[in-house]
């Protein structure tokens, strides 16, 4: 396993940071801005499709509920409710309650429609302008391909996974991998990852059948083996996501994983005491 | 920064009730051959007036010959926010050049206002200036007044007057902006509070026991 990071770093931006980055707490995007100011990032086509399901559809979705229900705050504390949020969906809408807890905009329908609007279209925008390139699409996935240029409604269909795709070809052709992630005396040191470990019983059925990895359910779960596999060799995976720790250095990959907010606020904290000192 | 005037004292403002007409040039085309009657209102004296035009249309033209009439509805509209914008500029600069002092922050306020009240003078017809105004705004949301340097203020300045110059004919046009907004690293983003993690953060020694 490597351990060691080289001096310079091809980085390779993880949906976790994609988010992070745009709505994340302060902390969090100064954190990543420094990161990766001077070296050149890669993304994958997939984690642009994970961007769109969780970031362009979240905001599309309560664009819509805003224009139906009788206020932005209304609109909000429905979509809060309503949504079975995941941990980035959540980040995403923490950022737009307090968008739209502002004074100018708490009860200004229309002014509320237009900031969501420039956010849908500049977050797709910035995507592009904070990555040097795409790398080899393998995942080959449609939903990838979703845009906003014919509209929300046409973008909410082409967004919608019917596993029609060729996910199960992708498995297949990289067999090898999964037969090493999936290796039992090589997976031990990591059956403490938590992350890692919910996914490795699926990792193990798609080995077994390679079908199994292409289910719509299946596919969202085995999503960060995917992305994984699709980092070239050269580029470090940047991200927030544990479970990348055990998925990179098995594929031989490395991996470095950004602080979290509570880590950061007590390095702030520390460094505060420091300067009072 | 050059003033621009309205043409005209426009009192403010006789209201044509044209019933859905748009300009005064459609008002003549659609009285040309019918008979047609239309009321307005002079506001400052809160007085009403129905007139009856018949196939001619000569009274109409004896009113609409008058330059203030000339403009459509939209061109006033759109003069007096890009004079309001004009003054938001105006504040910008009184911002920019008193950085570093408590005078900064009246500044951004009145500036703020000004964005504010532009909104008023816009219309879902000027889709691409309501969506650049809104990034502007909130560009300025999202970072302190404190915190601001000069060449941030000047990139802001600029979107505005793109604004202003009609420079704005589509989506990319007004991504333009924010790319060059970004560019001074102004985040038009609103940033999640940390009650969005705090899941996350019992979860980040994420380990099975």
């Amino acid at each position: 396993m490597r351990k060691t990071m080289k001096q310079s770093q091809t980085w390779f931006l993880e949906t976790s940071v994609h988010i992070n980055r745009l709505f994340g707490h302060p902390l969090l995007k100064w954190e990543i801005k420094a990161t990766i100011a001077t070296q050149p990032c890669y993304t994958s086509f997939f984690v642009f499709y994970e961007f769109k399901r969780r970031v362009v559809k979240t905001l599309i979705n309560l664009y819509c509920v805003i224009q139906e229900e009788e206020s932005p705050a209304d609109a909000l504390s429905y979509f809060m409710q309503a949504s079975r949020s995941i941990r980035e969906t959540k980040i995403v809408l923490g950022a737009i309650s307090a968008l739209l807890s502002q004074d100018d905009l708490r009860n200004d329908k229309r002014s509320s429609l237009d900031a969501i609007e420039i956010l849908i279209s500049d977050s797709l925008q910035d995507f592009y302008d904070s990555i040097a390139g795409f790398v080899t699409d393998q995942a080959k996935c449609p939903l990838a391909k979703a845009s906003i240029d014919k509209g929300y409604e046409e973008f909410a269909k082409q967004i919608r996974c019917e596993a029609k795709c060729s996910i199960a070809q992708f498995w297949k052709e990289n067999r090898e991998i999964l037969e090493s992630v999936t290796q039992e005396d090589l997976t031990k040191p990591h059956l403490k990852n938590r992350a890692f470990n919910d996914m490795l019983p699926l990792l193990d059925k798609v080995l077994e059948d390679c079908q199994v990895g292409q289910t719509i359910r299946n596919c969202q779960k085995l999503a960060d083996a995917i992305i994984a596999i699709e980092m070239p060799r050269k580029h470090t995976m940047l991200t927030f996501d544990r479970s990348f720790e055990s998925l990179c250095p098995l594929m031989d990959k490395e991996v470095k994983r950004l602080p979290s907010l509570s880590a950061l606020r007590q390095q702030s904290r520390d460094n505060q005491k420091q300067e009072s000192l | 920064m050059e003033k621009e005037e309205l043409p005209v004292e426009i009192p403010s403002i006789s209201v044509l009730k044209t019933d859905g007409l748009t300009s005064t040039r459609q008002l003549i085309d659609t009285t040309a051959n019918e008979t047609f009657s239309f009321s307005f209102k002079d506001t400052s004296s809160d007085t009403a007036e129905s007139v009856m035009i018949s196939p001619g249309w000569q009274q109409a033209i004896d009113i609409l010959r008058d330059e203030s009439y000339s403009m459509t509805i939209n061109q006033i509209r759109s003069r007096k926010r890009n004079e309001i914008l004009r003054q938001a500029i105006d504040h910008l600069q009184h911002f920019r050049e008193s950085l570093g002092t408590p005078e900064a922050a009246m500044h951004i306020h009145l500036a703020k206002k000004k964005l504010e009240e532009s909104r008023e003078f816009t219309t879902e017809e000027d889709h691409e200036v309501r969506l650049a105004l809104s990034a502007v705004e909130g560009a300025i949301r999202q970072q302190k007044w404190r915190n601001y340097k000069s060449h941030q203020i000047a990139a802001l300045q600029a979107a505005l007057q793109e604004c202003i110059d009609g420079k704005l004919h589509g989506l990319k046009d007004v991504l333009k902006i924010t790319s060059k907004l970004r560019k001074q690293d102004i985040d038009i983003f609103p940033s999640a509070p940390k009650w969005a993690y705090e899941e996350d953060d019992e979860t980040e020694s994420d380990l099975v026991p």
